[in-house]
């Protein structure tokens, strides 16, 4: 029972959700025909953890039939078949349940629109279309603008040819363009972004870069500046944005980045809370991949959008909710390399207060232990590092890393001599970390073990090859540790 | 009260809807607090009419509230307030009783799915994912469909992130392009047909039509048959086809686009057996390329008549296996084939396929049908007695064919005087008709500038006999009349 899809579903149900799905059964208009009521009064007394040894099939069918006798398979049966009508009115539910949250009804009243466009209700439905694109602008989930302005417009295309004049219509349709080649772009972006961000963690190469080219090639923008009308939205400047956006990751062209981000920055009070999210998320993402080849430049730019979007209280998807966990990593990432010691202390106590507060301790472990190893105090390095644990995989090479790097300044040369070891032989046997993340981990063990040698070893220093570990290592975050400890052993 | 919108609503309600209303606005999980049985009682009493005199809110307010007084301000705005939730459950109920009868399941179990992601139930929000995607499997496949398409790849590859599975997700990366590409081409193909039908019908040139032109020009399709892997719904070869459906329309040399995309349709025909719907769209997308063409070079008449024995053969008529031929397809159809086929072809189609149209206009359409026969024939009596007929055809263009077909058999018939004249009103007939597009007028006007200048070289009426005999097949080639002309004209010469 415990493991039933059921239970399942309703141990993730909220405390306001199960008295909403109380109400949900007892409506004649979901009822299945047979009374649920009472399987569901046995089963909220389980809730939320339905993980009590009195929650057996025997003793939900005693209290549903008192008096009645047992029968294992016969009973077992009868509520097998009560269980399975309430699985499916909970996935009713659910289904209802997202559709009334969605978007301030957006969901709804788009079905609505629908339903009474099939009734030949034309006016009625023009003006919730008309409703509707004002809620898209409000909209704090809905990503796919584009396809669902592009449909609005359709359909107020639609009900204008039906209620006023062809004519009239004719300017809802002439958006189309500007709405099916912004899908398009919007798509192709998402797509590479994605695909890029995980080619760059993950080792994986799917076949779709020779098509997104093609496909990108095909778009000339100085025709759409020609041929697309805008819908006063911005819409226009944010198709040409993901156009830069895509280029910039095909090609090198930082060019193509920065007009994205100007873009991005002008537009930012015009477009919709998902799209200026979503936008937010790709550049960050694009700077990260490029950082390896040119850190300080990237992660300026990067920096300088965190900045610009703090500023302005957006650090969440939603509106209102605190900063995530993997939100405040990524800003971090970019902090560490161009902030100094006092401002890079400023922005983690700053962002603390916006972060949510069951991930609160961890990130400030995680970030104390970086800001005493830029401090050069390693000791308490290592104490914050000690007092947390991650699945995260770019947060766990990082902090493995970092604890090396520690032992090493401090002395403890056995200890980092282990640590080196096993994260050597972690990073060599992980077959899903990408190349990129393998050829830092690679550079940064066989830098640490030439500067091992070198220690153990002051005849065998080098100045030259001390000048490569430093060449080598100039975009990664352990440049200015790899300085100091080269300056140690040439003294 | 009869002329609310909640009445308007309700006139439209089946009477199964009226039941499940009733139970709607009975269920706690919907209601607004106030009871609304008591309204819902009184007014589906009126139902489906709802124009009883009685109908009135006095009357209304004292059946809810009977002994109550009735004022008119404050008794109104009492019934308004129920009124106005009532009508609130009502759009509601039109949604959810959607969702509730499948009509808009895709919706909905979209909407499931993500519900089960924010809850973290990956495995089954993966499974509800798939769920839909066999939900969608025979949906038409318009430019929607490739949206739910890439929506579901999306969904899973997005899941199988989650599920710490990236080998896995690739496949489906390959298929987001796919669907892109897809849904671009479906959507291109839309715009330009809606654009070139506002072209005609109303002189409208939009903006865009650019865009898609260079879209197209610098679309590899080589590329895209290297790259991009087929999915189990043969969308591929469907996108290549609107390609080229869309290529030939911008081509100088549309041929070699047209042969490939029937090609490609007639390789995939027989692994679409379960999508009905899209093999006789895309016979009309090739049809609609073949015929406009068949009048300036043969091979595109041989190809539209090989493809028409090829689907219709296979019995695919029309979109539905209960569906009849459409009317206007028939006629199409019959008016290609009567272009190259003798009097014994014309007849083995029309018996063949004249008892498949719709039986509301099936005796018009074989009496249409055998005039065609006739005249191919050349039983010029038998086919104007068919031609007399009574007839409820009313498409523009069955009756401008039937009005030339009349005018060429005068011309037969060496009753030039009559025919002379009937040409006169036919010309102010047109000029007039403003349901008729102007591409239409301008094709029917120059035929009957065509049979003027026929009747006169017939007549001997004219000094340059072979200038005027050009003339006349410049004027008529483009037509479905154009082989008649020309039999004609070397009649003459």
């Amino acid at each position: 029972m415990n493991k039933s899809k059921l239970i399942q579903l309703l141990k993730t149900f909220t405390k306001q959700e199960i008295k909403d799905f109380e109400k949900f059964i007892s409506s004649p208009y979901f009822s299945p025909g047979r009374n649920l009521k009472p399987l569901f009064n046995v089963l909220k007394k389980y809730y939320p953890e339905f993980n009590s040894p009195n929650f057996t099939v025997e003793k939900i069918f005693s209290i549903i039939y008192p008096g009645k006798k047992y029968d294992k398979k016969k009973s077992g049966h009868a509520l097998q078949v009560m269980v399975s009508e309430m699985t499916s009115l909970a996935e009713k539910f659910l289904g209802f349940e997202v559709l009334k949250k969605d978007n301030e009804g957006y969901g709804v009243y788009q079905s609505i629109s629908k339903a009474l466009l099939n009734r030949n209700f034309f006016v009625y439905s023009h003006k919730l279309n008309l409703k509707n694109i004002e809620r898209i602008k409000k909209a704090d989930s809905l990503l796919d603008f584009f396809h669902e302005m592009g449909q609005l417009n359709l359909n107020l295309q639609e009900t204008t040819f039906f209620i006023k004049t062809q004519l009239e219509s004719n300017k809802y349709f002439e958006r189309m363009p500007l709405y099916f080649f912004g899908y398009m772009l919007w798509w192709l972006s998402k797509l590479i972004n994605d695909y890029q961000a995980k080619a760059f963690t993950h080792n994986f190469n799917p076949k779709i870069i020779k098509l997104l080219e093609m496909c990108v090639k095909s778009f000339d923008p100085e025709i759409f500046k020609n041929e697309c009308y805008d819908d006063g939205l911005g819409t226009k400047e944010l198709v040409l944005a993901h156009y830069y956006l895509i280029k910039s990751q095909l090609g090198n062209e930082e060019e193509d980045l920065r007009a994205a981000i100007e873009i991005y920055k002008r537009h930012f009070h015009n477009f919709t809370r998902p799209v200026k999210w979503g936008f937010l998320i790709m550049i960050l993402n694009i700077c990260v991949l490029k950082r390896p080849v040119e850190r300080i430049k990237y992660s300026s730019l990067g920096s300088n959008l965190i900045d610009f979007v703090i500023e302005r209280g957006f650090y969440n998807y939603y509106e209102g909710q605190p900063m995530t966990r993997d939100t405040y990593y990524q800003f971090f990432s970019f902090k560490l390399d161009v902030q100094e010691y006092r401002s890079l202390k400023a922005f983690i106590d700053t962002s603390l207060e916006k972060i949510s507060p069951e991930y609160r301790e961890l990130v400030f472990q995680f970030s104390y232990a970086w800001l005493s190893f830029r401090n050069n105090d390693y000791e308490r390095a290592l104490e914050y590092l000690s007092k947390f644990s991650t699945q995260h995989i770019d947060i766990k090479n990082f902090s493995n890393m970092l604890r090396i790097a520690s032992l090493f300044s401090l002395g403890h040369i056995e200890e980092a001599l282990s640590g080196l070891n096993s994260f050597e032989h972690f990073a060599r046997n992980n077959a899903v970390v990408s190349r990129v993340i393998s050829n830092a981990n690679s550079l940064f063990t066989k830098s640490v073990h030439a500067l091992f040698k070198y220690r153990t070893d002051w005849a065998t220093v080098d100045d030259n090859m001390l000048d490569k570990i430093i060449k080598d290592n100039r975009n990664s975050k352990f440049h200015f540790w790899f300085e100091a400890e080269a300056e140690k052993l040439r003294k | 009260m009869q002329k609310t919108k909640l009445i308007a609503l309700l006139k439209t309600f089946t009477k199964q809807e009226m039941k499940d209303f009733e139970k709607f606005i009975s269920s706690p999980y919907f209601s607004p607090g106030r009871n609304l049985k008591p309204l819902f009682n009184v007014l589906k009493k009126y139902y489906p009419e709802f124009n009883s005199p009685n109908l009135t809110h006095e009357k209304i307010y004292r059946k809810l509230y009977p002994g109550k007084k009735y004022e008119k301000k404050k008794s109104e705005h009492v019934l308004q307030v129920l009124v106005s939730e009532m009508m609130s459950l009502a759009e509601k109920f039109v949604v959810y009783d959607g969702f509730e009868s499948g009509k808009f399941g895709f919706h909905y179990y979209s909407l499931l799915a993500d519900e089960y992601l924010d809850k973290n139930l990956l495995d089954l929000a993966l499974k509800t994912v798939f769920r839909n995607s066999k939900f969608i499997d025979n949906d038409i496949k318009t430019t929607y469909y490739y949206f739910r398409r890439l929506d579901i790849s999306s969904s899973i590859s997005n899941i199988l992130l989650l599920q710490m599975k990236p080998q896995e997700r690739i496949k489906y990366y390959s298929k987001d392009m796919l669907y892109i590409y897809s849904e671009i081409f479906s959507r291109f193909t839309a715009f330009h047909n809606a654009h070139n039908l506002d072209k005609i019908s109303y002189n409208l040139i939009r903006k865009g039509e650019e865009l898609i032109v260079h879209f197209i020009k610098t679309f590899d399709p080589e590329l895209f048959e290297k790259e991009c892997d087929e999915d189990d719904y043969e969308t591929k070869n469907i996108t290549l086809i609107n390609y080229y459906y869309l290529k030939s329309h911008f081509d100088d040399n549309p041929k070699e686009s047209i042969l490939k995309a029937i090609d490609i349709y007639m390789n995939i025909f027989d692994k679409l057996t379960s999508h009905r719907h899209t093999q006789f769209n895309l016979f009309i997308l090739l049809m609609n390329m073949c015929v406009p063409r068949s009048r300036y070079d043969s091979l595109f008449l041989s190809k539209g008549n090989d493809l028409v024995d090829f689907v219709w053969g296979r019995g695919i008529i029309s979109h539905d296996i209960k569906q009849h031929i459409e009317t206007k397809i028939y006629h199409l159809v019959l008016t290609f084939k009567m272009r190259f086929l003798s009097s014994g072809g014309i007849l083995e189609f029309v018996s063949k396929y004249s008892d498949k149209t719709s039986p509301e206009f099936r005796v018009d359409i074989k009496n249409f049908s055998y005039a065609c026969v006739y005249f191919k024939e050349k039983s010029f009596e038998k086919c104007l007695e068919q031609l007399s007929k009574k007839n409820s055809l009313s498409f523009p263009e069955i009756k401008l064919f039937r009005y030339i077909m009349k005018l060429c058999i005068m011309y037969e018939m060496s009753y030039f005087e009559a025919a002379l004249s009937d040409i006169d009103s036919f010309n102010h007939f047109l000029s007039k008709n403003k349901n008729i597009s102007v591409p239409v007028k301008i094709i029917n006007l120059k035929l009957i500038q065509g049979l003027k200048k026929l009747i006169k070289v017939k007549l001997g009426e004219n000094n340059e006999p072979g200038a005027e005999i050009r003339e006349i097949l410049e004027l008529t080639q483009n037509s479905n009349w154009g082989y008649w002309f020309k039999e004609k004209i070397d009649e003459l010469t």
